[in-house]
């Protein structure tokens, strides 16, 4: 079986890559704005203390979970028939983490210290764990990766190269396993970071863990999916077999039946030391967008519709129906992280509520903070989009990642 | 070429056979690990943080000061002197960081409605969330006194502290803190060296006085220079410090109060989230 890397229409090539490159810069001249006049020029306030940013970092890691699942379909549950879309999810996974770390290096208030946690450990902070396990699992993406790489250009030609990818064939179940353990514990521990903050209310259920884990092993492959089925459209090729598409649409349609039971548990049933101030804050929501938002675009758009169509064989044999299912999932996993986090910060119950409960004190009311992101934050994170998509499209032009339509006399 | 193509292809064929039983074990222990990790973490983290005051970084000497504010809402008049004795004196020039702020609100009393007053400075809480969260450990427990404190050289700006905290005691350093304090010279001056732009900060109970004390053999919340900015300042006795061991608060002006008188009856804001905070509120109105 050979690999080949893929040709697109030179015009429609121009067009994009120029596209790419200026909102590339234009990200770039948000990070400058960022970076000398610091996060003043930001939405966020000492209330609402993260946005846009980190709710993009979390929708591009959740996002990025194709790489560790598609691996783990392929060297742990050794089905075969996911080998041709194993590389191309392992470089979007390393895409997204890439995009990823810019952003956090961004957001931090002083980048010059991004490298601290390497060194000073709080061993109780669950950001410590994520830091660790992310860096860890980069590292592991790199290694899965280098023999994508080891097979390009000059690289294939020198006998050291050919040598360490060997050696890397040979670890490559190990690798992958240990990428599933940095994953498993980071893209759950990313929950976690909000579960263990009790002093807000929204935040502070048991789920939240277990939730960010599974939508992550729906969202991730859906990705994958995604930019297959696109790219083949582009390319005018199918770069994988149809069978191994709708098998990946198929699990993740029973992993989003999960996530959606545990989703309307913690938004209905989930208790916590929080649970009194929780139920008023909800009851304040109500009288904002969110709760249709959750419903409607989270639950019926981003879960039902999706799981519907992966899971009805009918439905599963079209193209065109797995690239809205799987964009669906998409955009439900986007507007899910984007609410966790914002709503988390601005819907709090400071000034302090109560004093002691059932006392009869004076009462202030829960209140609702804004935040709306500003055009550094937009441009970066938009900025970040695109050197993504732009390292995918140079990628997979030079880069033998998708499996040959025609297999080869091998 | 072919023969590098087929490699490219996973491992090769009589490698995945070897690797097979040992990549088996490799998986069910990662899996067993992974399935634990999330609820076993979190079980940790709560396990830890309930121990936090005591066994965590900075473990708290049992002999030192336990220092304590107690804020009297039945006599605070909302003067917001506090609030700008705060600010000269830890010299934050704009107006995004309030280190203390005083809250207003209105509450009926039979027929009428009168204000009260709210004044949070930081609980200076035993069980800390925000140290616990901390991924480098910038904000600790002071061992000498447990006072909760920052390294403002080690944070690195990533704001999960203020998140965390309950009570909204944190702010950021939005934008560098440039030009002059409207707080100075009316309501004191600077005595700490302002914190960069990139970092957070907080409330330090004036932990820079407290720390003049002992050296000065002064004792807090009696003599002025060694009393919190905010107690110090306060026209009424609505503020009282001191340290619980010697079993009474006090205030510069107003003399002291038996810890004994309001142990039993002031609350702790925010009570069930269990953080044992320092600062106890002598509730307005009476039942």
């Amino acid at each position: 079986m050979s690999r080949i890397s893929v040709s697109l229409r030179s015009h429609l090539l121009t067009v994009w890559t120029g596209l790419l490159l200026a909102l590339a810069l234009f990200g770039l001249y948000g990070a400058y704005v960022v970076i000398t006049q610091g996060l003043i020029v930001t939405g966020m306030n000492n209330m609402v203390v993260w946005g846009l940013w980190i709710a993009a970092d979390l929708s591009f890691i959740s996002l990025s979970a194709g790489a560790f699942t598609v691996s783990a379909l392929i060297y742990i549950f050794r089905l075969e028939r996911f080998k041709a879309i194993g590389r191309v999810a392992v470089f979007i996974g390393l895409i997204g983490y890439t995009m990823t770390m810019l952003t956090l290096v961004l957001d931090i208030g002083r980048p010059d210290r991004f490298w601290f946690p390497l060194v000073n450990w709080n061993v109780t902070s669950v950001l410590l764990e994520v830091f660790w396990c992310v860096t860890l699992y980069t590292a592991v993406l790199v290694g899965e990766f280098a023999p994508t790489l080891s097979e390009s250009g000059r690289l294939a030609r020198s006998a050291a190269v050919t040598k360490l990818a060997r050696g890397l064939h040979a670890i490559m179940p190990g690798l992958v396993a240990a990428g599933v353990v940095f994953s498993f514990l980071h893209q759950s521990s990313l929950g976690a970071l909000y579960s263990v903050v009790i002093g807000r209310p929204l935040w502070a259920s048991f789920e939240l863990p277990f939730l960010f884990l599974i939508s992550a092993i729906a969202a991730g492959p859906s990705l994958t999916l995604f930019a297959l089925l696109v790219t083949s459209r582009f390319a005018r090729a199918d770069l994988a077999p149809r069978d191994s598409l709708v098998g990946l649409g198929r699990m993740i349609g029973v992993v989003l039946l999960v996530y959606l039971v545990l989703k309307v548990w913690n938004l209905t049933l989930s208790t916590s030391v929080s649970t009194a101030s929780r139920n008023d804050l909800m009851a304040l929501l109500a009288g904002t967008p969110y709760p249709t938002v959750i419903y409607v675009v989270e639950l019926g758009v981003g879960v039902i519709l999706p799981a519907a169509i992966f899971l009805m064989p009918r439905l599963s044999r079209s193209g065109r129906a797995l690239l809205v299912a799987s964009g669906a999932v998409i955009v439900g996993l986007i507007v899910d992280r984007w609410d966790v986090t914002i709503l988390g910060l601005i819907a709090y119950d400071m000034p302090p509520v109560s004093f002691v409960k059932g006392q009869g004190l004076p009462q202030l009311s829960p209140l609702l903070g804004t935040y709306v992101p500003t055009w550094p934050e937009w441009a970066t994170v938009i900025g970040a989009i695109a050197f993504g998509l732009l390292v995918y499209t140079y990628g997979i032009r030079r880069l033998p990642i998708f499996k040959a339509p025609h297999p080869g006399p091998s | 070429m072919a023969g590098q193509a087929e490699d490219s292809d996973g491992p090769p064929r009589d490698g995945v056979r070897r690797l097979d039983r040992r990549g088996f074990v490799k998986v069910v222990i990662g899996g067993v690990i992974a399935m634990v990790a999330p609820p076993g973490y979190l079980f940790l983290q709560e396990h830890l943080s309930e121990g936090s005051a005591g066994s965590n970084q900075s473990p708290t000497s049992t002999d030192g000061p336990k220092w304590a504010m107690l804020i009297d809402q039945t006599q605070c008049i909302g003067c917001n002197r506090c609030t700008w004795a705060c600010k000269a004196t830890n010299d934050f020039p704009g107006d995004n960081i309030w280190w203390n702020i005083v809250y207003a609100q209105s509450i009926k009393v039979g027929d009428s409605s009168r204000n009260v007053f709210l004044p949070r400075p930081c609980m200076q809480c035993e069980n800390p969330p925000c140290v616990s969260v901390c991924p480098v450990g910038a904000t600790y427990k002071r061992p000498s006194d447990g006072l909760v404190v920052m390294d403002y050289e080690r944070c690195i700006g990533c704001r999960y502290c203020m998140a965390a905290c309950p009570y909204g005691a944190r702010y950021f350093n939005w934008a560098a803190p440039e030009g002059d304090n409207p707080a100075v010279p009316d309501f004191g001056r600077p005595e700490v060296p302002r914190r960069p732009r990139g970092v957070v900060e907080k409330c330090t109970f004036c932990s820079h006085r407290l720390d003049l004390a002992s050296k000065k053999g002064l004792t807090p919340g009696v003599d002025p220079e060694v009393t919190p900015a905010c107690v110090d300042i306060c026209p009424v006795p609505a503020r009282f410090f001191g340290d619980l061991r010697t079993g009474k608060v006090s205030h510069p002006k107003f003399g002291s109060r038996p810890v004994s008188s309001f142990i039993s009856t002031a609350v702790h804001l925010k009570e069930e989230l269990g953080l044992k905070p320092r600062v106890y509120y002598v509730r307005p109105g009476g039942p």
